[in-house]
């Protein structure tokens, strides 16, 4: 019990640690908007890079794409669907607890039925894993969407952009003196200020317009629906069908929560009945290079059927680190408490490897 | 470059613009609606390339241009993408406009020799356009003056800046 007090408070002054850098970040944001100057620097234009679900980023920990991080999914085959996903093309992850492991591979199967890649509102992905510990396999399906995108603000929001896009645009025509403007060019004259446009446009318009609708999405969330069913080897049963919808909302600075929430129906091992099994997961992340997460997550177990012997309901919580060992492949380390209600258990700790493909690289930044 | 723009739009562009019949606009401005392209209009409910090609038919003969102005039409896929456009005549601001539901016609002041440049910026992946200008005074094309397609899902390529060949 001592010990398990000990890792709370070390818990919550993570916690602390984590409010206290994202009020800063608060307050860079404000004081760089008000200063007016739309060229921004290296550094901003990082910050303020496109993240937004069809924008396919480079780095697998900014998609999201990474093995299931959130409590007891290993050997749940049927917790897939722990977040949205970003640009997420192709993944393929193993995990590992001392409770057992679990395989699975992802897919985006709106590529197959969207032959020109236009996805304005989101993406579509089928998932199969297996619990070798289980014998349980089981195929799901998971619909991301994103409320973070342009389509969705306002008239007045997208003209406020627009001006001060051109503004910078025009800033940067004025130092790059592209010559006379106004008189009738010659070709060659037309040809250069074309030249100097579409760099303007790139380098001082784009900064502009990727900080403009970062501020305008302020809040905004992503969401993902995900149902999956589960087939066990063992018993030649099915086993599970399970409903999950998670919720993310994109903080500043790389700061986001998410929230999930999972009923599934199961069989149950011993005694042969079926219960409902309702859990949710909370989970505060930082991502620099290296994807920081701190969650907590309940389930509640009920029985449908006589006879049932389902596990009680506890409460698990843990912090969670992420590698990205290349752009591509993230391996994380998480450790787990669980309180059943009669104290803390000791700290469960889990290993995952995922690598993944994004829709295509940003060459932004 | 040319060569495989007009294999990709000649099927459709045979079946849109031909049962298009040029009328002289009303004195209200308002077009007949026999004239809109029934073809066309039910194309747009294809994505991309008959969209593109529906829209551009079915608007051109909307409105002439006044006086001394060239009218800019753009059509856009996908029509929820918003796009920045930027119109310079002669290397100076002409007009700057946020279109919004795949089509978009301004005009500005032109004289003949004169130099138009456009920044089109979308806000999103996977677009393509078609720009028609319509100098006054002059026939309605349906001929393009540009046309373009995103050439890829990075975000730095949705920008295009090209010279606008008014005919």
């Amino acid at each position: 019990m001592k010990l398990a007090s000990m890792h709370t408070v070390q818990v919550a002054a993570t916690l602390v640690l984590a409010l206290s850098t994202f009020s800063a970040a608060a307050q860079d944001t404000a004081s760089a908007s008000s200063a007016g100057t739309p060229v921004l620097t290296d550094e901003e234009r990082q910050r303020y890079a496109p993240f937004a679900l069809a924008a396919g980023t480079d780095e697998a920990t900014k998609r999201g794409s990474e093995a299931n991080p959130d409590p007891w999914s290993v050997t749940n085959s049927t917790q897939l669907f722990s977040r949205p996903t970003f640009g997420e093309l192709f993944k393929v992850s193993a995990e590992t607890t001392e409770t057992g492991s679990a395989y699975q591979l992802s897919g985006d199967v709106w590529s197959l039925f969207d032959p020109f890649k236009n996805r304005p509102w989101g993406t579509l992905q089928l998932s199969g894993s297996y619990a070798p510990d289980t014998k349980e396999a089981s195929l799901g399906l998971k619909f991301n969407y994103s409320t973070r995108v342009a389509a969705l603000l306002s008239d007045k929001v997208l003209d406020t952009i627009r001006e001060r896009t051109q503004e910078a645009v025009d800033q940067c025509l004025a130092s790059a003196n592209v010559g006379k403007r106004g008189v009738t060019m010659t070709d060659e004259e037309e040809q250069a200020f074309n030249k100097s446009l579409k760099y303007c446009e790139d380098t001082a318009g784009t900064p502009v317009v990727n900080k403009d609708l970062q501020v305008a999405y302020g809040f905004r969330p992503n969401f993902a629906l995900g149902v999956a069913a589960a087939h066990n080897f063992d018993t030649g049963r099915f086993a599970k069908f399970a409903v999950n919808g998670s919720m993310e909302v994109p903080l500043v600075q790389g700061f986001s929560l998410i929230l999930n929430g999972d009923v599934a129906n199961d069989r149950v091992e011993t005694g042969g009945g079926r219960a409902w099994t309702l859990s949710g997961t909370g989970a505060v992340n930082y991502t620099t290079p290296i994807k920081l997460e701190l969650s907590g997550a309940f389930k509640l177990k009920g029985c449908l059927t006589d006879p049932c012997e389902a596990d009680g309901s506890n409460f698990e919580f843990g912090p969670r680190i992420a590698y990205p060992v290349t752009k591509d492949t993230v391996l994380a380390l998480n450790l787990t408490w669980k309180d059943t209600g009669a104290g803390l258990s000791d700290v469960f700790s889990g290993l995952a490897l995922s690598h993944s493909f994004g829709f295509e690289p940003s060459k932004q930044n | 470059m040319s060569q495989k723009k007009s294999k990709t739009v000649a099927g459709r562009k045979a079946q849109a613009s031909e049962p298009v019949t040029f009328i002289a606009p009303s004195s209200t401005g308002l077009v007949d609606a026999a004239a809109i392209d029934m073809f066309g209009v039910l194309d747009a409910l294809h994505p991309l390339e008959g969209a593109v090609n529906a829209l551009g038919a079915a608007g051109i003969n909307a409105l002439a241009p006044s006086e001394g102005t060239v009218q800019l039409r753009l059509v856009w896929t996908h029509p929820s993408t918003p796009v920045f456009i930027r119109y310079f005549v002669d290397g100076k601001h002409a007009v700057g406009v946020t279109g919004k539901g795949g089509t978009n016609s301004v005009s500005i002041n032109y004289a003949p020799g004169q130099k138009v440049s456009a920044s089109l910026r979308f806000l999103g992946e996977g677009w393509k356009f078609k720009l028609y200008a319509w100098v006054s005074g002059q026939a309605p094309s349906h001929e393009p003056v540009e046309e373009g397609s995103d050439p890829s899902d990075a975000a730095s390529d949705n920008v295009i800046v090209f010279k606008v060949k008014i005919p």
